[in-house]
């Protein structure tokens, strides 16, 4: 049974233009121009109860907006949304309490107070059982190991600290359904780690929905099975992340620093060249050669670091757009 | 109930946080309180009554104008502007099942609580030095009035410190304005002397606004200068603009709810 329903969404931003220096300010306040933004346009998409999905595309794509209209932030231009059966943007006190919509930006708590002040003033505000309360928060505190800061005021945690108590705030009162905007933003390797591994603990424990954003490539194969990928509001891919990848991203980047100077023809045996600068270069190979031809490369150059990438995730809607 | 519990004290917590900058910024009162007795004093000395006010009572008047001050013209309504343009915080509000109106309301009432105690404090300090006696109400009904007018005017400059703060729905720029309101509002209150001593048609101006009804009028309840009759009808007056104020309110905050729009897509 499909838990989230999205039909026709559209939404337009009205933004307002100014030109620049004073006459362009005089003008604007006299007359303001407006621009028209179709942050999301015309998108539809069936989400199953206990799926995680990873809902990607670059920066401006729409899916902020999206995951904003979900969760009953913002108001859609056209287009019908229902999400546990209700329509999020009427902000009913039972759909809220079966969801819960964390970004990295967005600061539920209280900045001169300890966490732990918040999480007791969202235990009353979703009227959470004491004997519930306890049990889940210890149980958050444990997965997330932030047991011991709870007593320190936010102010003074790190960012990655900062984040984690965010994300109990938010799941205080058990969420069926989960919106995560760039859950992994500005966090260190480890920490992104702990966040993939409470992602997924927390989806298969409670059988929550998961709907996440990401532009990190990392986050959505650690995690998702199914991705929607959108760029400039519209939906250009919905499936398996496997095939996507198998697909569309045939190649991975292998990048070199090498000890001393070397020529550019002697790296065409290798892979396409795509930029090279005498002491660094970066090289196109096929996902299935990375290893044979690795091993070559640090063989036959004089190789310092080496390191493969996968292509970022614009250049593989770009593939999408040169191949269909 | 509890919910609301719980958000007051979270708002004493952090209201514990700023105590410093908290008692500094109610300090400035003593100071106020200290210039406008002696300015009174000096001017009694030449007559008996002045504008319809005896001595005694003017110097009620001042005292009483600072404690009511310190209840009804104390908001925290003015951080909504702020929140509403850093994003975050304002969403985290609209996530969650708790009344806007209502979370901020609470938030006021421990401001105002916390402000009044500690105004209560220096008075009774400042009463006891200079050696001054406020005259009280003969009247019971003059009592009873006085504290509902003043629970009006709470309700009053709070919804017109939501609406000073919509603004910050569509501009960043709303220090400005919240500045400029509460200067004309605490003129035309009668924060600082009953706007009996201006010109009658400066006064029948102020007296057309919801202003008055924020001080003076509840304070001339308490001095029982109004009688049973017009103090009910200065009450009803008050709910009409109580009414009215609302209604614009929240007509201008769904306004700005609907075109709230974040950035980042």
């Amino acid at each position: 049974m499909s838990i989230i329903q999205v039909k026709n969404l559209t939404k337009v931003y009205s933004v307002a233009q100014k030109q620049p220096g004073i006459v362009g300010t005089l003008k604007s306040f006299f007359h303001r121009q407006y621009k028209h933004i179709r942050a999301v346009d015309d998108i539809s998409f069936k989400i199953n109860e206990g799926e995680l999905v990873g809902f990607i595309g670059p920066n401006g794509a729409g899916k902020t907006t999206t995951l904003k209209i979900l969760s009953g932030l913002l108001y859609p231009t056209s287009g019908q949304v229902s999400v546990d059966t209700y329509i999020p943007w009427q902000r009913k006190p039972q759909f809220q309490k079966e969801i819960a919509f964390v970004a990295g930006q967005k600061n539920q708590l209280w900045w001169d107070l300890p966490a732990y002040e918040t999480f007791l003033l969202n235990k009353e505000i979703y009227e959470v059982p004491d004997h519930d309360f306890k049990e889940r928060l210890s149980y958050l505190a444990k997965m997330l190991d932030i047991a011991d800061l709870l007593n320190t005021p936010v102010k003074k945690l790190s960012l990655g600290q900062r984040m984690k108590a965010e994300l109990v705030a938010a799941l205080v009162h058990e969420p069926s359904i989960l919106f995560l905007d760039e859950p992994t933003i500005g966090l260190d390797i480890i920490a992104q780690k702990n966040m993939h591994d409470f992602i997924k603990g927390y989806n298969s424990k409670f059988g929550a929905t998961i709907m996440l954003t990401s532009h990190y490539m990392g986050d959505v194969e650690k995690l998702c099975d199914r991705v929607i990928i959108i760029n400039k509001g519209k939906i250009v891919y919905d499936g398996k992340l496997a095939q996507i990848v198998d697909r569309f991203a045939k190649h991975k980047v292998i990048s070199l620093d090498f000890g001393k100077k070397i020529e550019r023809e002697k790296l065409k045996d290798y892979g396409k060249v795509l930029t090279f600068d005498l002491l660094n270069a970066k090289i196109e190979v096929e996902r299935n050669k990375v290893a044979d031809i690795t091993s070559r490369l640090l063989k036959d150059l004089p190789i310092v670091d080496l390191s493969i990438e996968e292509p970022p995730i614009e250049e593989i809607i770009r593939l999408f757009f040169t191949k269909e | 109930m509890i919910k609301y519990l719980a958000i007051a004290r979270i708002t004493f917590a952090n209201l514990l946080q700023y105590r410093w900058d908290f008692l500094i910024s109610q300090s400035r009162i003593i100071l106020l309180l200290i210039t406008l007795y002696f300015l009174w004093t000096q001017v009694f000395k030449a007559k008996a009554t002045l504008f319809n006010f005896s001595q005694a009572q003017i110097i009620t008047y001042v005292f009483l104008a600072s404690i009511v001050r310190q209840f009804v013209l104390i908001s925290a309504t003015d951080q909504i502007a702020q929140e509403l343009q850093s994003g975050g915080k304002f969403f985290s509000y609209l996530l969650r099942p708790v009344g806007y109106f209502r979370f901020w309301f609470t938030v006021d009432l421990v401001y105002k609580i916390t402000s009044l105690i500690f105004i209560i404090l220096i008075t009774s300090v400042m009463l006891n030095i200079l050696n001054i006696t406020l005259t009280w109400p003969t009247e019971v009904f003059s009592t009873l009035l006085f504290l509902v007018s003043i629970f009006i005017a709470s309700l009053i400059y709070f919804y017109i410190g939501i609406l000073v703060s919509t603004t910050g729905f569509w501009t960043s720029q709303v220090w400005g304005l919240q500045f400029l309101v509460v200067l004309i509002l605490e003129f035309c209150a009668g924060s600082y002397f009953p706007i009996d001593v201006l010109p009658a048609n400066l006064q029948s101006i102020i007296k057309l606004t919801p202003f008055p009804y924020l001080l003076y009028y509840p304070i001339s309840i308490f001095l029982g200068k109004l009688s049973l009759v017009e103090s009910i009808k200065v009450i009803t007056i008050a709910v009409l603009w109580l009414a009215a104020i609302f209604i614009i309110t929240k007509f201008i905050w769904n306004k700005g709810l609907k075109v709230y729009e974040a950035w980042g897509g």
